[in-house]
């Protein structure tokens, strides 16, 4: 599914990931642990062209990155849900709203929206935020609808950048065990986190990175 | 379908963004009011105009002594053509006796008159829709080789100065309209490149999550065309209040006004040509914005 070939990231003259390689198969489920600055969040913008590799190949399901026309970077993002670290939710918009334009970006009829966005916000227990905005809502709320909006379209591979990072344990627990549920329907998914609650005694893939290198891969 | 998104969008920014839609649905409305008068004036200018050439005629003189046979024969053939409405005959006895009468103050400056010093000749009416510049000359040539002609008089220089002063106001106009039309486009242009400044961040998210270039340029594409909708409108009302104004105000000053026309197709024209323009000022402005 997800297969990384030598990849290197330079910014400028500093080298953020090195010769990384790994491969990650169709309905796995895998983290991406290291300290502050490794370079798991860069590791994933890389799986969804948020930033392109300098070195190497990458291939995700049918999509070889590095070859990858421009007008192509819009279909592999949409077979893509990804919980960004920063959330970006979008301030202007509802909850429900910010949930829907996962579907409508997909041309989801308006329609077969509702249902699915409001069950989306149902798993992460803000189904009563729906018509609040993102500053109405605390940290962990605000990422919650993140990750509602990254599983409500049910894609094929799911990228989650420190998911449970404003979460209180207990709902940590919550989404560890959401993404589980998730990802035994098939989904494919890659978590990057410091938390090792997460995957302790899994049974899952656990890739460590440290500087930009990956210093060794364990199961959890 | 994400359509009806798009439009529900791109109401959403027309009322969050005010102030600024505003702002650009009055430049552009009266924009099109500038328009409207400069081809309502063009309008009526081609109405009357096309008005004079009914009453356009042409004098054609006979030569002296010819025969009455030979008079005949000309005025046959006159009749037979087909770019001539009607031609009316004058003697130059007739035409003495219409000058005397004329003169009938003065009738010594007649005195002494031996022999009429006038000429026979044939008026006659053009068909309204043969009455074009080139046409009068080719007419007036061929006239004059008609054997028995002598001369062929006509309002040549007043023919050819409603021609002029026609043909600088219609490229006065067209100069007006084209720059009136870039205008709006401009406008519209500017506004839409500003809301889109103003969303970048949120179009940045978008794209993160694989909208096309469509999603994300529709609503701007349907605001766009909506100022242009509602400066379209605005600037039929402004028109309609002009038209009034000066038929029913000034005419009473200047009777002539009260001739003009407001052709009802302006009512549709305008919102249409605003949409138009206002999608090609949007299309401009984001059209080329790599996505
Ligand atoms: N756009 C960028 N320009 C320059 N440097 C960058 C950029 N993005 C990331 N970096 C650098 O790359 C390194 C890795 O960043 P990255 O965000 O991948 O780390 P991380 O492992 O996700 O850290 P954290 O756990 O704090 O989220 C950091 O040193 C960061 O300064
Ligand atoms: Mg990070």
């Amino acid at each position: 599914m997800i297969k990384f070939k030598n990849v290197s990231k330079f910014f400028d003259s500093q080298t953020v990931l090195r010769n990384i390689n790994f491969y990650i198969d169709r309905g796995e489920m895998a983290f991406v642990t290291g300290p502050s600055g490794a370079g798991k969040s860069t590791l994933l913008k890389l799986i969804y062209l948020d930033e392109w590799p300098d070195e190497g190949e990458i291939t995700v399901g049918d999509f070889h990155l590095t070859s990858l026309k421009l007008s192509r970077v819009p279909l592999l993002r949409r077979s893509i849900g990804a919980v960004f670290q920063d959330f970006k939710l979008i301030n202007n918009l509802t909850i429900f709203d910010n949930v829907a334009l996962s579907l409508r970006v997909r041309g989801i009829n308006e329609k077969d929206i509702k249902t699915p966005a409001h069950e989306a916000l149902k798993k992460v227990h803000l189904r009563h935020k729906a018509e609040d905005y993102p500053q109405m809502l605390s940290g962990g709320e605000q990422q919650r609808v993140a990750i509602a909006r990254a599983i409500v379209a049910e894609p094929m591979l799911i990228l989650a950048d420190e998911p449970t990072g404003n979460l209180d344990p207990n709902t940590a627990t919550g989404i560890s065990r959401l993404f589980r549920e998730i990802n035994i329907q098939g989904t494919t998914i890659i978590i990057a986190t410091h938390n090792r609650d997460l995957f302790k005694g899994s049974g899952k893939k656990v890739f460590q990175l440290d500087a930009g290198h990956l210093i060794g891969e364990e199961v959890g | 379908m994400a359509f009806p998104y798009s439009i529900k969008s791109a109401v959403r920014s027309l009322i969050k963004e005010k102030w600024i839609n505003i702002l650009s649905i009055l430049t552009v409305a009266s924009s099109l009011l500038i328009i409207t008068l400069t081809s309502f004036t063009l309008y009526n200018l081609e109405l009357a105009t096309s008005r004079l050439p009914e009453r356009f005629s042409m004098i054609v003189y006979l030569k002296t002594g010819i025969s009455k046979e030979e008079t005949q024969t000309i005025i046959n053939n006159l009749k037979n053509r087909p770019e001539i409405d009607n031609i009316k005959y004058i003697s130059k006895e007739t035409a003495l006796k219409e000058l005397k009468q004329k003169l009938k103050d003065a009738p010594y400056i007649l005195e002494g008159l031996d022999e009429n010093p006038l000429a026979s000749s044939i008026e006659l009416k053009l068909k309204k829709n043969f009455v074009t510049e080139s046409n009068v000359n080719i007419i007036s040539k061929m006239l004059k080789n008609i054997h028995g002609v002598d001369d062929v008089y006509y309002g040549e220089k007043i023919a050819e100065t409603i021609h002029l002063l026609k043909r600088s106001v219609e490229n006065i106009s067209i100069i007006i309209l084209l720059s009136i039309a870039a205008g709006v486009v401009f406008v519209t242009y500017s506004t839409v490149k500003i809301l889109f400044y103003r969303k970048k961040d949120e179009i940045e998210i978008f794209k993160l999550l694989g909208a096309t270039g469509g999603f994300i340029r529709t609503p701007f594409i349907i605001e766009g065309s909506a100022i242009g909708f509602f400066g379209g409108v605005l600037s039929i009302i402004g028109a309609l209040i002009f038209y009034f104004a000066i038929t029913y105000r000034l005419s009473a000053v200047i009777p002539i006004l009260k001739n003009l026309v407001f052709p009802l197709e302006f009512l549709i024209a305008l919102p249409v040509i605003g949409i138009f323009l206002g999608i090609v000022g949007s299309l401009i402005a984001i059209g080329r914005l790599r996505l």
